[in-house]
């Protein structure tokens, strides 16, 4: 589905990415790891368009086709999805007028019919479920006087809305307690069917006893250092990133 | 005599003013014919009007008229302005008082709201104060104009303690005729101890018109009266208006004023307020939305006289194309005045690169314990924002659209009345350069 070949990308003028390659099957759950600065949001930024973020080498295609010539609401509309690691406030601007304008860009793409707004409303309240979040907050202005835990809720209520083919987590755990990140993880892990891929972003491996990745991936200084099953997550966890610097320096 | 005033006092020495033969109205008008004819229109040298030149108006060439054309009827009023309202409304056609197509909900007993050329006769004693007050220099010229020529209008009084709950509504239309025209009108207000109204004001017209308003208004709040007023300007293309609002505030009187620019092609207001004794308060909201070649000038001057008195004033504006905006906010804080409040922003969206705003909040200080903000900011949409907005599928001008359209949502919210919110929300989709808020309001 998902297929980076040898991604380079800078930002300001200081290179972030020196070289990705990654493959992501339908259905995959891969974890991308690593420490601060290596790279991680980076990754999550560039796939989902952020146009501050240059790409100067490399090739991202998505079910056949070069992402990154795509305008971030094309790749919305053809399934990529990007969870934020710090959603935006948007005062003005409805939460439920927002998302019920993005599902019907969505469906109008797949050549799906409008949804009304009872039909809307009748999604929300089955989506709301899923993460166990309050209906007043959706008449509320786009993430305006959330909380940390209830702006990143929203994002995970967004993607259930919305139904990507592919999400990406951009440090989706990070700033939640543990009852917040298991109401994340559950609401990740309903929508795993087998054909969603996922790409989770993460500096702890926390997440991952929850939502239970195919491949774990370790980043750093903008390249791959380490790559294999759910294991290295705990490896990582119980011997920190320090040791990957260890494992390099004995290699070489 | 001053070239600018030239074709002003020639109209002048024609005018049959109705009101003509009461001395004190003559005098009056004489002494504010002469100060025009001495000092001219404002230029470039004037610091108030620097930005806003005149001299489109001394091209054109206006022709002054003694009734009004006819060419409006009650339908056509009703379309220019907030159809449904339940209101008392009162309607201008090229700034003549159209009295058969005036009227609506019944005003409480005691409630004066007549035409000026009715009230001349019958409420001298309380208009003439207000004609006699005078207004030197070029940069009051159109106040002296005004005065000159002004004999139509309304005067509006409120009794002591009635609280007027039906909104009156005055709709200054303009329509097309063979000369382009310009009016004087005036407005005359006067709320008594404990009174309040709420005001709507509209300026609109016919699409091809190019006429000239000249408009003033003099309001008096007296002891804890309460005025809400809103002023909603949507004018032709071409069309012009200059503007001016004096208000004077007593012990406890408050005014919230509403000052809304969507159409015109050269318009200046100038609000004062003089917050005249303690407890006095102003909130004044402004939003104008501009493209095209549109020039909107907002000058307002908010004085302090007194201690223990408050003001607030936030202005939005989001312009577009061409088009050009002032915002001149000064707030002047006398001596002894200790205790004043005021705050004061100006938030400008800009969305062109052509477009331009000039924006200059003054704070004038001669008192110790004040507590005073002001600010200004010219920004662009915010980029996180616009890329959360794509990042879940809208369009770009989309996603553009919606944030300019919450911008100015912001202001058009804080309105009570719900058929003139939700008129101006439709209004505003209408100016804003957005394809999906105009398809869908959600």
């Amino acid at each position: 589905m998902l297929e980076i070949k040898d991604l380079h990308a800078r930002v300001e003028g200081k290179d972030i990415l020196n070289g990705i390659d990654l493959a992501v099957g339908d259905g995959e759950v891969h974890a991308i790891m690593g420490p601060n600065g290596s790279g991680k949001s980076t990754l999550a930024n560039v796939l989902a368009g952020r146009d501050r973020f240059e790409v100067t080498r490399g090739s991202v295609t998505y079910d056949g086709e070069n992402l990154l010539d795509m305008a971030p609401e094309e790749r919305a509309r053809a399934g990529v999805f990007l969870a934020f690691q710090y959603p935006v406030e948007i005062p003005g601007v409805n939460n439920t007028y927002f998302l019920k304008a993005a599902l019907n860009a969505v469906r109008r793409h797949r050549g799906e019919p409008e949804v009304d707004a009872m039909d809307f409303m009748k999604l929300v309240r089955e989506k709301l479920k899923v993460v166990h979040m309050d209906e007043d907050l959706l008449k509320r202005a786009i993430n305006e006087g959330f909380s940390g835990g209830e702006k990143k809720r929203n994002e995970i209520f967004q993607m259930a809305v919305l139904e990507p083919r592919l999400a990406i987590l951009d440090e989706t755990d990070s700033g939640l307690d543990i009852d917040a990140l298991k109401l994340v993880a559950d609401g990740v892990n309903r929508l795993r069917d087998g054909k969603r891929s996922f790409l989770i972003v993460t500096h702890y491996p926390r997440l991952l006893q929850y939502v239970e990745p195919d491949r774990v991936h370790v980043l750093r200084h903008g390249r791959f250092v380490a790559e294999g099953d759910k294991d290295l997550a705990y490896e990582l966890e119980r011997r920190g990133y320090g040791w990957l610097d260890e494992k390099e320096a004995a290699a070489s | 005599m001053i070239d600018s005033a030239q074709p002003f006092v020639a109209q002048f020495e024609r005018a049959r003013l109705a009101g003509a033969g009461s001395p004190w109205l003559d005098e009056a008008r004489r002494r504010a014919r002469d100060a025009v004819a001495e000092h001219g229109l404002p230029g470039p040298r004037d610091e108030n009007w620097k930005y806003t030149p005149v001299r489109p108006l001394e091209r054109r060439g206006f022709t002054w008229l003694e009734r009004a054309p006819g060419r409006l009827d009650a339908a056509g009023a009703d379309a220019l302005a907030f159809p449904g309202l339940a209101c008392y409304r009162q309607v201008f056609e090229n700034g003549r008082h159209r009295a058969d197509i005036s009227g609506g909900e019944a005003l409480p007993e005691g409630v004066v709201c007549e035409s000026m050329s009715d009230a001349f006769n019958r409420h001298a004693d309380s208009l003439a104060p207000f004609f006699k007050r005078s207004f030197p220099g070029s940069e009051q010229a159109f106040a002296a104009l005004n005065t000159a020529f002004a004999d139509d209008g309304l005067y509006i009084e409120v009794p002591d303690g009635v609280r007027v709950a039906t909104p009156l509504l005055v709709l200054l239309a303009n329509s097309v005729t063979e000369d382009r025209v310009i009016s004087h009108p005036r407005l005359i207000l006067r709320l008594g101890k404990g009174a309040s109204l709420v005001l709507i004001e509209t300026h609109a017209g016919a699409p091809e018109h190019q006429n000239c308003t000249n408009l003033l208004s003099q309001v008096e709040l007296a002891e804890g009266a309460e005025l809400r007023h809103l002023r909603v300007q949507d004018e032709a293309e071409r069309a012009m208006l200059i503007n001016r609002t004096d208000l004077d505030l007593a012990a406890n009187a408050s005014y919230t004023g509403f000052a809304i620019d969507l159409g015109g092609r050269l318009v200046r207001h100038d609000l004062n307020v003089a917050l005249r004794e303690e407890g006095a308060a102003c909130d004044l909201h402004g939003l104008y939305v501009l493209g095209g070649r549109q020039h909107v000038d907002n000058h307002t001057r908010v004085d302090h006289l007194v201690p223990n008195t408050r003001s607030s004033e936030r202005y939005k504006g989001v312009l577009d194309g061409h088009s050009r905006g002032v915002f001149n906010g000064k707030v002047v804080v006398h001596e002894g005045a200790d205790g004043t409040d005021a705050a004061q922003s100006n938030a400008n969206l800009l969305l062109s690169r052509d477009a331009e705003i000039d924006t200059k909040p003054e704070l004038e200080i001669y008192a110790d314990d004040v507590k005073c903000s002001h600010g200004a900011t010219v920004g662009q949409l915010d980029e996180a924002a616009l890329f959360y907005l794509r990042s879940r599928g809208m369009d770009l001008e989309d996603a553009r659209g919606l944030l300019t359209y919450a911008f100015c949502r912001e202001v058009v919210d804080r309105l009570r009345i719900r058929e003139v919110r939700e008129r101006l929300a439709g209004d505003l989709m209408e100016h804003l350069p957005s394809g999906l808020v105009a398809r869908d309001t959600g």
